[in-house]
């Protein structure tokens, strides 16, 4: 039998031995696919979709941590279920934040066919009075192709005589681009790797990635110690306004964490530092000005020019990193102050460039980053998201773990709430905030203004809903979502008119830089056939009730598509692709940067984007 | 109530219909300047729900464009009656140096206009040289001055000392606002008004004036 795993835009199969339940299977190819109680079926966690097929008969353990929608749905739990005809699944992934970040990269693909390391094994003939040819020639000519000649490893020549002649002169020999890197004696059986560093202004991302077959091999998360600088891009660039040594620090941070993750990455995996040899990084531009310690002072500030744009190529040597000296590091290039190497992975992972039609990418966070691409031409803007997103600036906004309402459904008068970890709620994250908009939208309680109903109103309502309505602090009417004791939470969780206020100013100014692009490319919102939908909070949005409030203004459900950490993708293509790097240069010089804050329709159309469509 | 229809319309943030409303009640022959106060205290009605946030920014922009469509026909009624416009004050209002924001700027600007001020919009990222010569020119009684980003909230310390060194301070209230700015910024760098959103502008506006 055969298991098909759709993920994202990628289609792959698998075969599947009978007898063995889903997560044998899904664990024997490496798929990701949470398995934190060794497939008791206690946790839950290992939630899969089904899209096409026949399974094994639902268990009561299933019913127990999925609801009969989710059930109906085709979600099921892979400890539970053996196939019993061809499968076509639907992967779901872990739950916390940082795991969020590092799953979602996870998508795996054809090696490209030119990669920027390559590994080969090289025989000479032994030399004699007739063949003079010295030691560094020889080899040159035994690799052949298109080896720089000038490059020479640093320390090598002194080793060469000795390391050619060790195994009969048969080397093992690894290339950089055009650079010799490494040469070692005999057949070498160890295969190259590369890490693919995704620094976000929050958490840092870098995963492990074998060279030789392009599979991600591991996957690390931690907090931006820059976040002691500041939470935001604009308080780190202060800082070093402040005092320029500020610079050097955070520089320094950065690279310590990224060496800390991937030190353990490389333990793990048993390899050492002389296994790695490349590395990419993507991030914001101020993220990226940190990290190539390049002075960040004027991005925060009119007319917002900045210190470089182009991708910088730097050699493993430059870094107090595990990786090999002659390794290469490669930094994205940016496109504008704030539009960063990370939107260039988005780009390059949903392949921007080569696409027919219309297309928009959307990456949404703090800021949201949105490309426009059609006509041949390629728009992008960024636009203050607001914190609503990410759970901050909301009463009980936080972040996307443990006790974290994430999901909400309102019929019938009933509340139906989906909790991470299915601990007591402790507060709302950013999906969830959407979802109870959304509902609470649907059920009436608020207005397409954004209104929430006062608790003295006399529309009519559920008396579950009404006793729901209360005047809280300051005045504000509130919706208790859950109420003290409700879920054995200890206090309530409320969405207030506030929070609906920061998801209007949130929404409002992604649908303005959306409407704004199209307009600018002089096009329709019914003329896109595609809006990419990345980060790892837009995985988790329940797309229908983002387009329900309006965040992508004339885009149909059916057209978004949630492509997952697609910056740290982009930031894989380019690893393991010349070409895909060679697309990330290009894009960066195409690609049109729209400054909203000086453009005169984004204040109309900002304030008009706010309302919910009514 | 009088001209509750007025009020009414403005309540709804209609322009079209205050306009239709404001027409019919001069056609009745109606005195322009109890229209004018009831649309100024519907005003402040819509400022109070506002803070409650039981109405927000695109419905206050919307009443700040029709109290400035009521504003021109009442305007050109009363002049033709003689009554003059009472101009509580003069305002020279920008973004400050390196900071291109315009949306809370031109929320403030409205409803300033609308409150009776006569505002001058210098536009974004001015220099301290901008606001003053156009103060200057104009006569203002005070200078606003708006800042979004952490980086530019300098930009308006840069303005008041730039006012010391001319030995103008004194001539100008200065009002400070923008999405980072605080009562405790304000303060530190001396500003002598401060309001979080363009509502809360116009009663610190009117305070500076001695109004």
């Amino acid at each position: 039998m055969r298991m098909i795993i759709l993920d994202e835009e990628q289609r792959k199969e698998y075969e599947m031995p009978e007898g063995l339940s889903v997560i044998e299977c899904l664990l024997r190819y490496d798929l990701p696919v949470r398995n934190d109680c060794a497939a008791k079926g206690n946790c839950g966690k290992c939630r899969v979709r089904t899209i096409a097929g026949n399974l094994s008969p639902e268990t009561e353990i299933e019913r127990e941590h999925l609801s009969k929608e989710e059930l109906d749905q085709g979600w099921f739990l892979a400890c539970q279920r053996a196939a019993k005809s061809d499968v076509t699944l639907r992967l779901s992934y872990g739950r916390d934040a940082g795991y969020r970040k590092t799953m979602l990269a996870e998508k795996e693909d054809a090696l490209a066919g030119d990669p920027v390391v390559q590994r080969g094994v090289f025989s000479m003939s032994e030399p004699d009075l007739s063949d003079q040819v010295p030691d560094w020639e020889r080899l040159l000519a035994a690799v052949g192709g298109s080896v720089s000649r000038e490059a020479i490893p640093r320390g090598l020549l002194s080793a060469l005589p000795e390391l050619l002649r060790k195994e009969d002169f048969t080397v093992t020999v690894t290339t950089v681009a055009n650079r010799l890197a490494a040469v070692t004696p005999g057949k070498s059986e160890r295969r190259p790797f590369g890490a693919v560093c995704d620094i976000g202004t929050t958490t840092l991302a870098v995963y492990l990635v074998d060279l030789a077959t392009g599979i991600t091999r591991g996957a690390a998360a931690k907090t931006n110690p820059q976040v002691s600088f500041g939470t935001d891009v604009i308080s780190r660039i202060n800082s070093v306004s402040e005092d320029f040594s500020a610079l050097e620090k955070m520089h320094g941070d950065i690279v310590a964490a990224i060496a800390e993750l991937m030190a353990g990455l490389l333990e793990e995996n048993d390899l050492s530092a002389d296994d790695l040899f490349a590395m990419t990084v993507v991030g914001n531009t101020t993220m990226s000005h940190l990290f190539a310690k390049a002075d960040p002072r004027r991005l925060a500030t009119a007319p917002f020019v900045f210190c470089f744009k182009q991708g910088l190529t730097f050699r493993g040597r430059d870094f107090p990193l595990p990786m090999h000296p002659e390794g290469e590091v490669f930094l994205l290039p940016n496109v504008a102050g704030y539009v960063g190497s990370d939107t260039v992975g988005v780009m390059l992972s949903v392949d921007i460039l080569n696409r027919s039609g219309c297309a928009i990418a959307v990456d949404l966070g703090t800021n949201g980053e949105i490309v426009l691409s059609g006509n041949g031409r390629v728009l992008a803007c960024s636009t203050a998201a607001g914190p609503a997103f990410e759970g901050a600036k909301i009463k009980n906004g936080m972040r996307a773990g443990a006790g974290a309402i994430e999901k909400v459904r309102i019929s019938d008068g009933e509340i139906e709430l989906k909790i991470i970890d299915e601990a007591p709620p402790a507060g709302i994250c950013g999906s969830g905030l959407i979802d109870a908009a959304a509902q609470m939208l649907k059920a009436g309680l608020i207005d397409a203004s954004g209104c929430l109903l006062p608790p003295d109103t006399d529309f009519p309502l559920a008396e579950n809903l009404r006793r729901r309505l209360r005047k809280g602090d300051q005045g504000l009417d509130e919706f208790v979502l859950a109420a003290k004791g409700e879920y054995g939470n200890d206090a309530d969780v409320v969405i207030s008119q506030k929070d609906i206020r920061e998801l209007q100013l949130g929404k409002g100014a992604v649908a303005a830089g959306i409407t704004v692009l199209l307009r600018e490319m002089n096009i329709t919102a019914e003329e896109v056939d595609r809006l990419f939908l990345a980060g790892a909070f837009g995985n988790y949005m329940d797309v229908r009730h983002a387009v329900m409030l309006g965040l992508f203004p004339g885009i149909s459900v059916e057209k978004v598509e949630a492509v997952g950490n697609a910056a740290a993708y982009g930031g894989r293509l380019a690893l393991l692709s010349r070409e895909k790097r060679a697309a990330a240069e290009e894009l960066a010089e195409k690609t049109e940067h729209i400054e909203l804050s000086t453009s005169a329709a984004f204040y109309d159309i900002f304030m008009r984007e706010m309302n919910f469509p009514g | 109530m009088a001209f509750e229809k007025v009020r009414d319309a403005m309540l709804a943030t209609d322009s079209e219909l205050v306009v239709k409303e404001i027409n019919a009640e001069l056609a009745k022959g109606a005195d322009p300047k109890a229209i004018f106060d009831v649309l100024t205290d519907a005003m402040g009605e819509i400022g109070d729900l506002f803070s409650e946030m039981k109405m927000f920014l695109p419905e206050v922009m919307l009443a700040t464009e029709a109290m400035n469509e009521a504003f021109a026909i009442l305007g050109a009624e009363m002049q033709k009656q003689d009554q003059a416009i009472e101009n509580l004050g003069t305002v020279v209002i920008g973004t400050v140096k390196g900071d291109v924001h315009t949306v809370g700027k031109d929320m403030v600007t409205g409803t300033l206009n609308t409150a009776g001020f006569k505002v001058f919009d210098i536009g974004i990222d001015s220099s301290p040289q901008d606001f003053v010569e156009i103060a200057e020119r104009e006569g203002a009684d005070i200078i606003g001055l708006s800042a979004l980003m952490t980086a530019t909230m300098p930009s308006q310390k840069d303005v008041i000392e730039f006012l010391e060194s001319k030995g103008i301070r004194e001539k100008y209230k200065v009002l400070v606002g923008g999405g980072v700015v605080t009562q405790e910024w304000a303060d530190e760098i001396g500003a002598d008004g401060y309001s979080k959103d363009a509502v809360g502008a116009v009663d610190v506006a009117k305070r500076l004036v001695g109004r």
